[in-house]
C-alpha cells in the first residue's frame, strides 16, 4: 500500500476541513475559535516575555500554560459538541493491523484541536523566543504530546473491551497523574524534567501503541460506537435511581462531572491548607484578588452541571413523558440541579469562613453566578428538544457544533462582567442574574410559541 | 464450486450462545439470503465473516483461503457493508471513496472514475454527496457505505441490511445492480428483513433461529406450491400466538 499517499490524503482532507463552512453560524464558530486561540497565544506570549514585570518567573507562566493545555486536552473529549469516539479503520480493509492502528491514531490526532494547540505554542514561542530556552520549548511540546496520547488511550480504554482493561486504565491514570502533578508542581518529584518527561512520553506512546493494536483486533469488541454521551439505563427503578443511573450511566458525563468536582475540591483544599497571610501574599504577588481562585471553579462547576443536565433534557422529559408537563420536568430538573449547588455552597462557605474570606462580595458573587448560570443552563435545556426532535436542519446542526465554543466564550464574558460589577458594588451583579432569570422564564412560558415560530421560519 | 465455506462457527456473549456451530457453504454465482428474528445473531455472523469480530470457535474460508493464513488476500476481494457503517463523518462522500480506494491501492485516476460512476448510479444530483458524511441522512450514509464496499470490484460481497433506510427508488436500483453483479465467479451474502427485495435476488436461503441454522438450501427447495416464502419462513420460525384482543384499548 502506498502508505505515504494515505497520510497525504488525511492531511489534505484535514486542511480542507479547516476552510469548509456550511453557513454563517459555522463560519462564526470557526472565526470565534481562531480568534480565541490567537488571543490566548498572543496573551501568553506577552506574559512570558514580560513575566518579571508581572511579578512571576518565565517558568511559572509556562507552567500555567502547560497546565491549561493538559486540562483542556483531557476534558475536551467530554464536551457534548466534541467528537467523542475514536475513528478506527474497519478491519475488513486489506491493510495490515499495524498500519490500521497507526492510521486510526493519525485520523484522531490530525483533528482541529491538536493543530490549534500546536499553532498556539508556535505563536507563543515566536513572541517569547528570547525569554525561553530551547529546552523549555521542547519540554512543553513533549508535555502536550504525552497528554494527547494519554487522552486517546483513556478513550480507547472506555470504548473497547481490551484484555487487561483495568490495568491499561490504571497505567493511563498513573501516567496522567504524574504528568499533571509534575506540570502543576515542577519541584515536587526529585527527578529532573529532562528525564521524567521523555520517560512519560515513551510510556504514553507505549501504552497508546498497545491499545491501538488491541483495538483493531477482531477479538476486541467495541463497547461504544456512537457518542458516549448517550443515555443507557435500565428502567424499572425508582425516580431518583433512574435519574442518578441515567446521569452517571453515561461515562463521558460522569468523567466531565468528576473533573469539575476534582478541580473544585482542589481549590477548596488549597484554600483550607494555605494560611490567611499566605493567601494575602499570594493575592498581592499575583496582582489578582483571591476571588479569582474562588470564582473560576464556581463558574466551571455550574457550567459543567448545566451542560450535563442540558444533555439529559430528554431524560427529564422521559421521566415525565406520560404527562408531558413542562412544569413537572422543570421541577425535576431544578430539584436535581439545585441539590448539588446547595451542597457546593455549604462546603465552599465553610472553607471560606474558616479562612476568614467569607465577605459579602464573595457570597453575592457566588449567588449571582449560580442564578445566572443555572438560568442559562435551563434555557439551553429548554432549547435542546428543538435539536433532538429529528430536526436536522443545517442551522441547528451548526449551532450544535459551535455551541461549545460559544458557550465557553459566553461563560467567560458573563463571568468577567459579574466579577467587574460585583467588585464595584455587591448588588450590581444582580442585574445580570435578573436578566438571565427573566429571559429564561419568558422562554419557558412561551416555549411552544417560540418553537412553532422557529420551525415555521426554518421550513419557510 | 463453493467459494464461501463456514464451518462450525460458535459465538457466545456473557454465557449466552448467539451462534451454535454454524455450518454452510455459498456457491459461486449465488446469493445467500440470511433471515431470522431480531437478535437471532445475523449481524454477529456477518461481522465474523467480515473479520470484524472473532468467533469463539470455527473457521471461515473464501475460495479456499482462511483469515488465519491469507487475511490480506481475502480482504482484497471482499466488499462489506456492515450494520454499523464505518464511514468517517468528517470526510465528504467523495473524499471517503478516495480514501477507501487508497486503502485498496487503486490508481487515483481509476478510483476517481469508479467513484464518479458509483455516485452517479446510487445518488441523485439533489442529494449533495459533496457534503460531509456526518450531515448525511440515514439512507445516504447507507448508500455511501455501499459505494465504498463496491469501489474495488470485490469478488465476494457481504451486505447487512442493505435495504434498511433506502427509499423505494434507491432500493429498486440496488436490486437491479445486485442482479447484474452476480456473475458465475462472484458470491453475495445478504442479510435482510425486506422479503420483497431479497426474494428478487436470492438463490439460496438460510434461516437462523436460536443460534442454529434451521434451514439451509436453494430457493427452489424452500419454495413450495402450497406456501409463499413468507409463510414458509413463519412456519420455521414458529412465532408465539399473539392475541390482538389484548390491544383492544388501542384498536377500538
Amino acid at each position: 500500500m502506498k502508505f505515504l499517499s494515505v497520510l497525504g490524503f488525511i492531511l489534505r482532507a484535514q486542511s480542507q476541513q479547516l476552510f469548509q463552512f456550511k453557513n454563517a453560524l459555522s463560519l462564526l464558530g470557526r472565526a470565534l475559535f481562531l480568534a480565541l486561540m490567537l488571543l490566548y497565544a498572543v496573551g501568553f506570549g506577552y506574559a512570558l516575555q514580560n513575566a518579571e514585570r508581572l511579578g512571576f518567573s518565565t517558568a511559572q507562566v509556562l507552567t500555567f500554560v502547560n497546565m491549561a493545555v493538559i486540562v483542556l486536552t483531557f476534558t475536551k473529549s467530554y464536551f457534548p459538541a466534541y467528537q467523542t469516539t475514536s475513528q478506527p479503520i474497519a478491519s475488513f480493509y486489506p491493510v495490515s493491523r499495524i498500519r490500521k492502528a497507526f492510521l486510526g491514531l493519525l485520523l484522531d490526532m490530525l483533528s482541529v484541536f491538536p493543530l490549534a494547540i500546536l499553532a498556539l505554542y508556535v505563536v507563543m514561542f515566536g513572541i517569547a523566543f528570547s525569554a525561553l530556552t530551547p529546552a523549555q520549548m521542547v519540554l512543553s511540546l513533549l508535555t502536550f504530546l504525552s497528554a494527547l496520547l494519554l487522552d486517546r488511550s483513556l478513550r480507547l480504554v472506555i470504548e473497547y473491551s481490551v484484555p487487561f482493561r483495568w490495568l491499561y486504565g490504571a497505567c493511563v491514570l498513573v501516567c496522567g497523574a504524574v504528568l499533571v502533578g509534575h506540570s502543576a508542581f515542577p519541584n515536587t518529584l526529585p527527578i529532573s524534567p529532562f528525564v521524567l518527561l521523555p520517560i512519560l512520553c515513551v510510556c504514553a506512546s507505549f501504552v497508546q501503541a498497545l491499545l491501538a493494536w488491541q483495538s483493531v483486533l477482531p477479538s476486541t469488541e467495541r463497547t461504544v460506537s456512537v457518542s458516549s454521551s448517550r443515555i443507557s439505563v435500565a428502567t424499572g427503578t425508582t425516580e431518583a435511581g433512574y435519574v442518578l443511573r441515567a446521569f452517571f450511566g453515561s461515562k463521558h458525563i460522569a468523567m466531565l462531572f468528576g473533573v469539575a468536582m476534582l478541580l473544585k475540591m482542589g481549590m477548596l483544599l488549597f484554600l483550607y491548607k494555605v494560611k490567611a497571610a499566605d493567601i494575602a501574599e499570594t493575592s498581592a504577588s499575583m496582582h489578582l484578588n483571591i476571588i479569582w481562585i474562588y470564582a473560576a471553579p464556581v463558574a466551571w462547576f455550574t457550567y459543567v452541571l448545566n451542560n450535563s443536565f442540558g444533555m439529559n433534557w430528554q431524560l427529564w422529559q422521559t421521566t415525565q413523558q406520560h404527562s408531558l408537563r413542562r412544569w413537572a420536568a422543570l421541577t425535576l430538573y431544578v430539584r436535581y440541579a439545585v441539590l448539588p449547588l446547595c451542597a457546593d455552597a455549604v462546603l465552599s462557605s465553610a472553607v471560606l469562613w474558616y479562612r476568614g474570606l467569607l465577605t459579602v462580595n464573595i457570597v453575592a458573587f457566588w449567588l449571582w453566578c449560580m442564578l445566572t448560570f443555572l438560568a442559562l443552563g435551563l434555557a439551553t435545556s429548554i432549547l435542546s428538544p428543538i435539536k433532538v426532535e429529528k430536526l436536522t436542519s443545517s442551522v441547528f446542526m451548526s449551532l450544535r457544533q459551535v455551541s461549545s465554543t460559544v458557550g465557553m466564550v459566553g461563560v467567560l464574558v458573563l463571568l468577567l462582567a459579574l466579577l467587574l460589577m460585583t467588585s464595584l458594588h455587591y448588588l450590581l451583579g444582580s442585574i445580570i442574574a435578573l436578566v438571565a432569570v427573566a429571559s429564561t422564564v419568558y422562554l419557558f412560558i412561551n416555549y411552544n410559541t417560540l418553537k412553532y415560530r422557529t420551525y415555521n421560519g426554518i421550513h419557510q | 464450486m463453493n467459494v464461501l465455506h463456514i464451518s462450525g462457527i460458535t459465538k457466545q456473549y456473557a454465557n449466552k450462545t448467539v451462534l451454535n456451530s454454524i455450518q454452510c457453504v455459498v456457491e459461486a454465482g449465488s446469493c445467500f439470503w440470511l433471515v431470522g428474528r431480531n437478535g437471532a445473531g445475523k449481524s454477529t455472523l456477518i461481522n465474523i465473516l467480515a473479520d470484524l469480530i472473532a468467533p469463539d470457535s470455527g473457521t471461515v474460508s473464501f475460495g479456499g483461503l482462511s483469515y488465519a493464513t491469507d487475511e490480506l488476500a481475502i480482504k482484497r476481494n471482499l466488499g462489506v457493508l456492515p450494520d454499523k457503517n464505518p464511514a468517517i463523518p468528517q470526510l465528504t462522500g467523495w473524499e471517503y471513496l478516495q480514501f477507501v480506494g487508497l486503502l485498496h491501492e487503486l490508481p487515483p485516476d481509476e478510483c476517481k472514475r469508479r467513484a464518479e460512476s458509483l455516485l452517479a448510479y446510487f445518488f441523485d444530483e439533489s442529494e449533495g454527496v459533496h457534503k460531509r458524511i456526518g450531515s448525511y441522512s440515514h439512507g445516504m450514509t447507507k448508500k455511501i457505505g455501499l459505494c465504498a464496499a463496491l469501489i474495488h470490484r470485490p469478488q465476494y460481497l457481504i451486505l447487512d441490511e442493505p435495504f434498511a433506510g433506502l427509499d423505494p427508488v434507491s432500493s429498486a436500483k440496488l436490486v437491479q445492480f445486485l442482479q447484474s453483479y452476480l456473475t458465475p465467479e462472484r458470491a453475495l451474502f445478504l442479510s435482510s428483513h425486506d422479503l420483497g427485495y431479497a426474494q428478487k435476488i436470492m438463490t439460496h436461503i438460510g434461516i437462523l433461529e436460536g443460534g442454529v441454522l434451521q434451514f439451509v438450501g436453494s430457493a427452489e427447495d424452500f419454495a413450495s406450491s402450497k406456501h409463499t416464502i413468507e409463510e414458509s419462513i413463519l412456519q420455521i420460525l414458529q412465532p408465539k400466538e399473539s392475541n390482538i384482543q389484548e390491544l383492544n384499548w388501542l384498536t377500538q
